[in-house]
């Protein structure tokens, strides 16, 4: 099993569509410290969670993976919500340009399934108005 | 004549109740171990949030006490068989009902502060990067701590884990079944 490989067919997709952005919005991975709590600048949080391995199935390959991914934008407070949903469409379309790659004989096989959201959230402290989506993910690992 | 199709119609009944009976029972558990499982997954530090899950049927809710202290399990009703085999095709609702789930289940951002005793559970050290429950940089001697880790719940409802569990337990009644 390639976690690495899984990983990265999520990341990288999305990692190119904020990178592509002007300005470029950052996207911060699992156990990377995203930018200091107290800042007003929008973000992109990503993290991607492994739930079954190698489950049995009725097909022999067996090297797959389910889980979820979960995607929240933090963008400034206090200024509607419009800049959030731009930005949470941009994670949407990178999600489902993931289901449109066709299946070779190797590399990783990915599909999300119905992705839920988005939700919104915003507490009196923090400065950031938070926007989330999550899916879930069947990953196939080719040899 | 009457009472012959009246006695017919109970036999009847009774026979179906018995052929439904490991699948109803079957649903009951996995409905039942998945509360347990969110339990154990999920965070625990006065155990409040653990004792607050609800399963409900069309006709009837059991629900956690709400305690503090270690998760108690917690025992589904039993559908009737007209709920089993009739709508709503949604037979059970697992819901946790305390007052701060959102924050539990990595939903929303918060403000912490230490409660004054230590968790129930295993915790974690780091230090928090958003407002959300889960969200630490995980590091031994920082100011912060979870007992589960950042979207565990999301991880088990989409990860395939719910899915694994109502197989399993089905089966479990089903194994029991002489044909």
């Amino acid at each position: 099993m390639n976690y690495q490989a899984i990983r990265a067919a999520v990341e990288n997709p999305l990692l190119t569509a904020f990178g592509a952005l002007v300005p470029a919005v950052p996207v911060y991975f699992d156990n990377i410290t995203a930018v200091p709590p107290n800042t007003t600048t929008e973000y992109v949080r990503v993290n991607v969670t492994f739930g079954i391995t190698n489950e049995p199935t009725l097909t022999s390959s067996v090297d797959n993976a389910r889980g979820a991914i979960i995607i929240r934008i933090f963008t400034e407070k206090g200024r509607g919500p419009a800049r959030n949903q731009t930005l949470l469409t941009t994670a949407v379309s990178a999600l489902e340009t993931l289901n449109d790659t066709a299946k070779t004989t190797s590399g990783v096989f990915f599909r999300v399934g119905e992705i839920n959201g988005p939700t919104f959230s915003a507490t009196e402290d923090a400065p950031h108005f938070v926007g989330r989506i999550d899916t879930s993910y069947v990953a196939t690992v080719l040899s | 004549m009457a009472r012959r199709r009246n006695d017919f119609m109970r036999l009847a009944k009774n026979i179906e109740a018995g052929f439904l009976a490991p699948f109803i029972v079957g649903v009951a558990r996995s409905a039942e171990n998945i509360v347990l499982q969110l339990q154990e997954q999920g965070p625990a530090w006065s155990g409040q949030f653990s004792n607050s899950w609800e399963i409900a049927s069309a006709s009837k809710v059991s629900t956690g006490t709400g305690a503090s202290g270690e998760a108690q399990r917690l025992k589904a009703p039993i559908l009737t068989v007209d709920e089993f085999k009739f709508k709503p095709e949604i037979k059970y609702y697992i819901a946790n009902k305390a007052p701060h789930a959102d924050v539990a289940l990595d939903l929303v951002e918060s403000n912490y502060r230490y409660p004054g005793y230590e968790p129930i559970k295993k915790a974690e050290r780091g230090q928090r990067v958003s407002g959300l429950r889960g969200d630490l940089a995980v590091n031994p001697t920082g100011p912060n701590r979870r007992t589960a880790p950042l979207d565990w719940y999301t991880t088990y409802l989409r990860g395939g884990a719910i899915d694994k569990t109502i197989s399993l337990y089905m089966d479990q009644s089903l194994r029991n079944v002489k044909l």
